[in-house]
Order: structure tokens, then sequence, then C-alpha cells
């Protein structure tokens, strides 16, 4: 009688332990996931690269590591040199395939953005070249 | 019939501690979603570089531009006029009526009196200015404005006070 309460306890201590050990994990996995939406990165890259260019001179280049981005454009079908567009002004960055996100710079230079290649395939970085206009 | 009471009190306690969770849950879902819909607000950082890059166009390398002042020392309105192109800056926006979302003031003082502005530089949208005079709860709508000055001494050593204000918009992307 004593044995069968005793295992009773044990299960259901079990059963409490996973059961919060998997309610944490949800909230983990959740935590992480929404740090990495597409409008969010979108919108980051786009003002990060948009001041970059805001305080480059001609002559300069600069990476910006893109690598969360390219995951979640690969997951929408968009390929990674397509995922930025830089204008006379202004800054595109596309993700997803609702159009993108635009942020605009007052330095007057020429820039153009294309994707690093290491062994003919992409790591994840854009190169940003800046030139007088 | 202690026993009993003792196990129905631990069920008790579990049905708790699973509410306590849901709680503790609901509350870091709706802080994080309230964290995250608010987009970053990188407006300050702007300002900031549009004042160091016009600061640096009027007084590179610490001697004043040479276009901007004459041999004898006088200010160019060569220069007013081509100020944008001389510094390289553009504040161009797409679509006929709207404006830009930048504002740049230069403001040249002698040094011994400084009640008397000797030269002015002024582009972009001038209804920015406003924003920074307001002081209201809601300040983070406004536009972000910037002032940085810094003496300058030009080529017969005249010395300025250069006051530089510089302003950007853009709350419709910044702030929620």
């Amino acid at each position: 009688m004593i044995k069968e309460k005793k295992g009773e306890i044990l299960i259901e201590n079990v059963v409490f332990i996973i059961l919060n050990v998997l309610f944490l994990a949800i909230l983990v996995m959740f935590l992480m996931k929404q740090g990495q939406g597409a409008v969010l990165l979108e919108s980051s890259y786009a003002k990060e690269s948009s001041l970059l260019i805001d305080g480059a001179k001609p002559g300069m280049i600069f990476t910006l590591n893109m690598g969360d981005g390219m995951e979640i454009a690969e997951e929408n079908g968009i390929d990674f040199s397509d995922v930025v567009e830089v204008g006379k002004n202004y800054v595109i960055v596309k993700l997803t395939d609702k159009g993108g996100y635009k942020y605009t710079f007052f330095n007057d230079v020429n820039v153009s953005a294309y994707p690093d290649k290491v062994e003919n395939e992409y790591n994840g970085m854009y190169v940003f070249t800046i030139s007088k206009r | 019939m202690r026993m009993k009471n003792k196990k129905g009190g631990d069920k008790l306690i579990s049905v708790y501690w699973f509410a306590i969770l849901v709680i503790i849950a609901g509350g870091v879902v709706m802080m994080v979603n309230v964290f995250y819909s608010s987009p970053y607000d990188v407006r300050e950082a702007e300002a900031e570089i549009l004042a160091t890059k016009v600061a640096d166009c009027i007084y590179p390398g610490g001697k004043m531009n040479l276009l901007l002042t004459s041999p004898t020392g006088a200010f160019r309105e060569s220069f007013k006029d081509n100020f944008m192109d001389l510094c390289s800056l553009n504040f161009d926006v797409e679509g006929e009526f709207e404006r830009p979302d930048y504002y740049i003031e230069v403001k040249f003082y002698t040094e011994g009196d400084l009640d008397l502005q000797k030269f002015e530089l002024i582009e972009g949208n001038l209804n920015w200015k406003e924003d920074c005079n307001l002081e209201e709860d809601s300040r983070e709508k406004l536009a972000k404005c910037v002032e940085k000055e810094f003496y300058a001494a030009d080529i017969t050593n005249n010395i300025y006070l250069v006051k530089i204000l510089s302003i950007v918009g853009k709350g419709d992307q910044n702030v929620k």
C-alpha cells in the first residue's frame, strides 16, 4: 500500500517537471524567434546601412552582416542578391515579397551594394562601396 | 485522512503554480510585443552625423573652407548658393508635395560680439525648427534636434563662433 503511494507521487512529480520544462522551452523559443522577424530585420538593416552611408566618404567600402536576413530571404524564395536596393538617396531592404522597408540618407554619394561570396556561395555579408557623385 | 489532505494540497499547489506560469508567460509575451513593435529610433544619431558632416565641410582639417571665405576674410555668397553641392548633401524627396525630412542651419558669430551674426547657411524644411522649442510630454513624436558649436579661424585670423543646428523629422518611421 505504501509502495503504491510512493509510485503515484513520483509519476506526478515527473509529469509536473516535464510540463514545467516544456513551458519554459516554449517561452525561450518564442523570445528567440521574436528578435528575428522579417519586418524588424528589414527596418534595422535599412536604417543601419543608411546611417553608415551618411557617415561615409567617397572611397570607403564597408560590409554589413546580414546573415539572419539571408536565412529569412531564402525561406521566402528571395535571392540574397535582390535583398538590398540602393537608389539616389534611399536604401530598400526586402526579405519578403511584401515590398520591403525604405529609408533615406542625406549623403550625396554614389553607392553600390552587392552580396559577398566565398567559394561562389553567399556568406551573409553585404558590401557597400561609396564613390563620388 | 491526513495523507488524503496532503495529496489534495499538492494538487492545489500545482494548479496555482501553472496559473502563476501562465500569468508570467502572458506578461513576458506582452512586454516582448511592446518592445519589438516599437521601431528603432535612429533620428538622434542621424542628426548627429549631419551636424558632424557639415562641421567637417565648413572647417576641414582645422582650417576654414577656402570656398567659404575670400582671401580678405569676407564670406562668399556663392558658398551659400551651392551649400548642398559643396558639402555633398542631398535632401531631395520623392513626390511633388513631400517636404524634406531634414533641416540644417549654420550661423557664424564674431568672437568679440556674440550677438552679431556675420553669416548664415540654411537648408531643408524650416517647419521642423518649431519642434526644437516645444516642451511637450510626448517629445519623442517631435523632430530630433542636435546643436553643435565650435570656434573657427579664417585665413586672416578672424575668429568666429560657429553654431550648427541639425534636425531630422522622419517621425513616422522612428516612432510608433
